[in-house]
């Protein structure tokens, strides 16, 4: 008897959860909700995702990661490898530095959007009963994976470029890389069931009129199949076209906020909450941005006295100390520096030994790949690198002992770093201690 | 399009859900391969933050702003409307907060070590921009009103 009561209780409950709050029609009142604003704000996202989506694969292709080694950061991708054995081009010069700095400043502009988006589609989440049959049931389940995704997807984004360590780089890279594919997979569907949807939302009103309508003539969307548009609206407190400018102008200003440090030094004062925009003080030759500091690398001074020496491996081997290195024809490159996280540095003036003429050296012409080590301990994904043929072959790609016409500093290198065009700041290692050319791939 | 007996749903939708699940399944695969089972609650953590906390706090905020204007607007015969005044500055601010928490909270604690960079004070430069906000907004207020 008591079992029975207690099912048909909680049969009135579900019964009753369309008459409780969110589940009410009229508990939502704003008068903009409607298809033409939900569609307006998928617009956009479907426009910046893809975008932020292809160039963070531009990051990924530009490792090099069937180099192997540190090069590849998400080793067991499997399948997900597709990408794998692309060759990074190393022109122009500033390519990585025009794609990274996108995928930074638009990941960065997605997060008003994605805001907005919701805000504008929350009472559609209140459906119920929650799904009409099995497919509509997995089609919802699968929000889960767009709307989970696209938080995980910009919070870790942020958290990393901002050195907020809760988790290691290794993890960043795998959370990062298998998280966007996570989220890609449900985004597909969701546009695949949603387009059309779209497309009609857009076309019920031409856009330039519904931007061009004042508070006063906004007026709810007509009633529509969906929940979106409200049963009891309030009156218009904003038009429809300055909502949207709420929303568009937090994504500008988090993005003129974020460029500067993509821009190099001369925009540093706009970049004001940007973590890496400021340069170290001084207009020294080695004051210009700097990725990580010797003492974070634990160089010690003997490591790089004149006791140190390059070893250099091919055909040969060979230790060469600095001044066999500047005895060598010395060339200069202007190239920027372009970290992960978004920022870089203008071209600087970097002098030193091209790398082709340290393969000839090592008696290795054309060597397929090279391997570079560092003295720095600690991250093991800062102390390896590999680079390909193409990298070597380039003639700005230098081995830089000078930059700006002065010694590196220790914090950018010294003695020797990697310089290479349109190549992560990371792949360019400093505090090299030995490059190893291999025959093969 | 026919729905599938059953299903619920055309063909294509059936071709869809099943790219997307194999899709997320062999990514989570991989990715679970390597981190911990834990960080799959970060999804669903992320909607309920969004959902039931960060959406139902600032629906109320706004209400309770909003009401307020109402109620000036029935007692005042002039008024100018400067709700939006307030919501713009606001909104702003705080998705620069949202972004930048990191940093501004001080939580970023070896940043120095890395970048070679003083520890500026974000939460500084964060309350400046704010008033920056809020006063272009009070300015653009005044001259509308007049």
């Amino acid at each position: 008897m008591a079992e029975n009561k207690k099912s048909d209780s909680l049969k009135k409950e579900l019964e009753d959860i369309p008459t409780k709050g969110p589940f009410r029609r009229d508990y939502w009142h704003s008068p903009l909700r409607g298809p033409w604003l939900a569609s307006f704000m998928s617009l956009m996202l479907l426009i910046v995702i893809p975008i932020v989506f292809i160039t963070g694969l531009i990051d990924h292709i530009a490792w090099n990661p069937d180099l192997g080694g540190t090069n590849n950061r998400t080793p067991d991708m499997g399948l997900l490898g597709f990408l794998l054995g692309i060759e990074w081009p190393t022109r122009p010069i500033w390519l990585y530095r025009l794609t990274e700095g996108i995928h930074i400043v638009l990941g960065l502009a997605l997060l008003p959007l994605v805001l907005g988006k919701l805000w504008a589609i929350m009472p559609s989440l209140y459906k119920w009963p929650l799904a009409d049959s099995p497919a509509h049931a997995l089609e919802r389940i699968s929000l889960l994976f767009v709307k989970g995704g696209v938080f995980f997807q910009i919070f870790t984004g942020l958290i990393y470029i901002q050195n907020f360590i809760i988790f290691s780089n290794a993890t960043f890279n795998e959370l990062h890389f298998y998280g966007s594919w996570m989220f890609m997979g449900g985004l597909a569907l969701h546009v695949l069931v949603k387009f059309s949807e779209m497309v009609k939302g857009l076309k019920a009103r031409p856009i330039d009129d519904e931007l061009s309508k004042s508070r006063q003539e906004t007026e709810p969307e007509p009633e529509e199949k969906g929940r979106l548009v409200s049963t009891d609206p309030d009156p218009p407190t904003i038009s429809r076209g300055g909502a949207i400018a709420i929303i568009g102008g937090s994504s500008f200003v988090l993005m003129a906020l974020a460029i500067g440090q993509t821009l190099g030094e001369r925009w540093s004062w706009l970049a004001i909450l940007s973590p890496r925009a400021q340069a170290p003080p001084g207009n020294g030759p080695n004051d210009f941005r700097i990725n990580k500091t010797a003492k974070k690398a634990n160089i010690t001074p003997e490591q790089v006295g004149p006791g140190w020496r390059l070893e250099l491996i091919g055909k040969t081997s060979q230790r060469l100390s600095r001044e066999d290195l500047l005895a060598m024809p010395q060339y200069t490159s202007s190239l920027p520096i372009a970290c992960l996280e978004g920022w870089s540095t203008g071209n600087q003036s970097w002098q030193g030994v091209r790398l082709r003429e340290l393969a000839e050296r090592a008696g290795m012409p054309q060597a397929a790949k090279v391997l570079f080590e560092s003295l720095e301990t600690g991250e093991e994904i800062a102390n390896k690198s590999f680079m390909r043929q193409n990298q070597i072959q380039d003639p700005l790609s230098l081995l830089a002992l000078r930059v700006n016409g002065a010694d590196l500093s220790l914090d950018h290198g010294y003695p020797a770093r990697v310089i290479v065009p349109a190549t992560p700041g990371n792949r360019n290692t400093k505090w090299v201690y030995r490059i190893t050319f291999m025959e093969e791939v | 399009m026919k729905k599938i007996p059953y299903y619920g749903r055309s063909l294509v939708h059936l071709l869809g859900v099943l790219f997307c699940y194999a899709l997320v399944t062999y990514a989570a695969i991989k990715l679970f391969g390597n981190v911990s089972l834990w960080v799959a609650l970060a999804f669903p953590a992320g909607i309920a933050v969004h959902d039931f906390i960060l959406f139902p706090l600032y629906r109320k905020a706004d209400q309770v702003v909003v009401d307020y204007q109402m109620k000036q607007q029935k007692q005042e015969k002039k008024y100018v409307l400067w709700l939006n005044h307030l919501r713009i500055p606001v909104v702003i601010s705080f998705i620069l907060l949202l972004c930048y928490f990191p940093l501004i909270l001080r939580l970023s604690s070896n940043r120095e070590l890395y970048t070679g960079l003083a520890p500026d004070s974000y939460l500084y430069r964060w309350l400046l921009v704010t008033a920056a906000l809020c006063a272009g907004s009070a300015v653009a207020y005044f001259i509308r009103k007049r």
